[in-house]
This record gives C-alpha cells, sequence and structure tokens, in this order.
C-alpha cells in the first residue's frame, strides 16, 4: 500500500466516516427505543389543582392511605398476612370518548419501591381487579376508581403511577394536591 | 501533417512490467486468503451465540439467598415423592416428583418469575410440570421485600433425580445474557429410593407470603 493507493481511494475513504456515523447513530436510535423508551422513565406530575394531563385523560388522586374496607366474599372483615399492609388509592378519570384505554397500575414508596395493583396478597378478599376503564353500558367519560395495594408493612406510600404503553417513555405520577 | 497511422494496438507492455503486474495480482489474493483463514481461525476459536449470551449465573445451596438481578430466591426445603395430590387429584408418574420449598422476595419493582426449571448433571432441562396449576405459577407476581414461599413442582426420571439443582429467572425471553439463580438441591440417589418407597401421596402446599 502506498501514497498512491490512498488518493486513489480518498472518496471512498472519505466517505467511509459518515457511513459508519450513520451506522453507529442507528444503533443509537435502536437502543433508545428498545432499552429506554419501553420503560416508565419521565414522570408526568399535577398541576396546582391535582391533575395530571396523560394521554387521552385527565386524572387526579383522591385520597391514598391504609385500606380499613377490605372485607371476604362472606362479609367478614379481611386482614393482609402478617407482614403486609394493604392500601386504597381513590383515583378520578376524566376521559375523551376515545377513552383511556388499558392501563399499569402502581403504587411507589418513599423508597422509590413499586408495587402493582390487585396483588395475590389480598386474594380472598372482595376487590375487582384494577384498571383505568370506566364501568357500565354506555361507559361514563368522568367516573372513580378504587385501587388495592401490598406493601411490606413498614413502606410508606407516596404516590400513585399509571403507565399506558403508547405513552412511554412518559407515566403518570399522581400525588395528592398540596 | 500528422504522422502515419501503422496500428490501432496499444504498445506492447515490456515483459518486466507484466511480471510486476501479475505479482501484484497475485500479491493482493495471497492477502485475501490470508485474511479469510485468519478470521476462519478467530471465528473457530471465539464462543458461539449460545456462549456468548449466556446467562450470569449465581450459584448456591440448600438455605444460601441467591441473588438473581430483580429477586432474591431461596431454597426452603426439598421433598420427594412417587404421587402427589394437587386440588383434591392425585397425580402419579414413571418418574419421581420432586417438590421445591422457594422463597422469593423482589427487590424493588414488581416482577414474575419466568424461568423455573431443574437441570440434571447431565445438563438436561426439566420445566415445572403443566400437569396442574403451579402454587407459585400462573405468573405470579412477587412484590417487593414481600416474600414469597410456595412449592414448585418437577417431574423427572428417576435417574436424573440425584445431583439436581433449581434453575429461576425472571427472563421473559429466555435466560440469555440475564441473572439465572442456580441453587443445588442436595439429592442423592438414597433420598431418592426413599421417596420411591412412600405409599402417600406428597399433597403440594399453597403458596403464601414468607417469614
Amino acid at each position: 500500500m502506498t501514497g498512491g493507493w490512498f488518493r486513489r481511494n480518498r472518496w471512498g475513504l472519505i466517505a467511509l466516516v459518515p457511513v459508519l456515523v450513520l451506522a453507529l447513530g442507528l444503533q443509537l436510535e435502536d437502543v433508545y427505543e428498545v432499552y429506554w423508551k419501553r420503560q416508565p422513565r419521565e414522570a408526568v406530575s399535577p398541576g396546582p389543582d391535582g391533575w395530571v394531563t396523560y394521554g387521552d385523560a385527565r386524572i387526579k388522586l383522591i385520597a391514598l392511605g391504609p385500606a380499613s374496607d377490605l372485607e371476604k366474599y362472606s362479609g367478614e372483615p379481611f386482614t393482609p398476612p402478617p407482614g403486609v399492609a394493604a392500601w386504597k388509592a381513590i383515583i378520578a378519570i376524566e376521559a375523551t370518548a376515545k377513552g383511556i384505554g388499558a392501563c399499569r397500575l402502581s403504587l411507589e414508596d418513599d423508597a422509590g419501591r413499586t408495587y402493582e395493583a390487585s396483588p395475590s396478597e389480598l386474594s380472598g378478599s372482595r376487590t375487582s381487579l384494577a384498571s383505568c376503564l370506566p364501568d357500565g353500558d354506555p361507559p361514563p367519560t368522568s367516573y372513580r376508581k378504587d385501587l388495592y395495594f401490598a406493601t411490606p408493612a413498614s413502606a410508606r406510600p407516596v404516590a400513585v403511577r399509571i403507565t399506558l404503553t403508547l405513552q412511554l417513555p412518559r407515566y403518570a405520577r399522581l400525588t395528592a394536591a398540596s | 501533417m500528422s504522422p502515419e497511422v501503422r496500428s490501432h494496438r496499444a504498445p506492447r507492455t515490456p515483459a518486466g512490467q507484466c511480471l510486476v503486474d501479475a505479482g501484484t495480482r497475485l500479491g493482493v489474493g495471497a492477502l485475501v486468503i490470508a485474511a479469510l483463514a485468519v478470521g476462519s481461525v478467530v471465528k473457530s476459536y471465539t464462543p458461539d451465540t449460545d456462549t456468548r449470551e449466556r446467562p450470569f449465573t449465581r450459584s448456591g445451596a440448600v438455605g444460601d439467598q441467591v441473588d438473581a438481578r430483580v429477586f432474591d430466591a431461596v431454597v426452603v426445603g426439598v421433598r420427594g415423592a412417587p404421587k402427589v395430590t394437587r386440588q383434591g387429584k392425585t397425580y402419579d408418574t414413571g418418574g419421581v416428583w420432586v417438590l421445591v420449598t422457594v422463597r422469593l422476595v423482589a427487590h424493588v419493582a414488581p416482577t414474575t418469575v419466568n424461568h423455573a426449571m431443574v437441570v440434571d448433571t447431565d445438563g438436561r432441562l426439566y420445566k415445572a410440570t403443566q400437569r396442574f396449576s403451579q402454587p407459585l405459577g400462573g405468573g405470579h407476581m412477587l412484590q417487593p421485600d414481600i416474600p414469597a414461599q410456595g412449592e414448585m413442582v418437577f417431574e423427572v426420571p428417576v435417574g436424573a433425580a440425584p445431583g439436581l439443582a433449581i434453575q429461576l429467572s425472571s427472563g421473559r425471553l429466555g435466560v440469555r445474557m440475564d441473572a439465572l439463580a442456580e441453587i443445588s438441591l442436595g439429592i442423592d440417589r438414597a433420598t431418592v429410593e426413599g421417596w420411591r418407597a412412600a405409599t402417600a401421596p406428597a399433597v403440594v402446599e399453597n403458596a403464601g407470603v414468607g417469614s
């Protein structure tokens, strides 16, 4: 290989630089799509009135506290297993006619841990499966949903998270209005 | 006046120049062949896809807490029987049933154990039985720091039971490049013979919150 070879192939070598940059750029795009965008990473927080605009809906956390109204199907009070605390969240949803769609609901504690709604630790209690979808036919566009969670007894919940797959990496982080 | 054209052929290349050109072509060809040979040698000595993307195995024994990246696993106990009863129905086998009691704790986010198998000393894998519902099956969701304890039930050939280890992972699409807890169950041949001699079926216990 001599200086003549570089002279003959100079345009090919110059073109190689943007091609390599483009190839790496496409890989980065793939990394963003697969590893970043598909996870809930960007919290959408409520405004001063407590409402969060997320997807095709407005959502508000009405209440979050210990679940004291749990009962078995027999009507007797339901007690969570030892070391487990049960929590109830009430959220209000105002959806457009299009509806909010299926979502993932979770509880966040002060240590950053998250807990799925309708856990197996509360099975045996009379609670409906957690969902963002309205009940009734025709479905109302303004409604409330009761959500139940289980945490270790020492956990301190701070927020309810709502995640819609099509909105990722954004998720609604509902906290009580200040 | 232009000179008379005697021939339209290119002037003959001197013999020496021909040799140089041939040598250059031969050299380039030899380089290509050498590059292909080196590539082939490198490929034959580098790991294949299965090896390159193998899971990160964390090993342990009965009673050890093993970190499987998003959850911790402890094998609390192991038992076996020639028959098991689950939800009032008894199941026979030509091999032996192995019932492994595990305690699982998610770290910071809800997760499911999507890979639950036992592996024998020859590397053969056996999935948790699907002949009945598993106490910790059906996508049982582990909540952070709430221990879930229950039995996982495997049906294996008698000869495969000694030396079995349980594998647990959260990997949804297999265990490639993911953490894999592999816990030796401490089963020997005498233990298996004792299990096979049992007459009463082992009743599979329901899962619950562990201590």
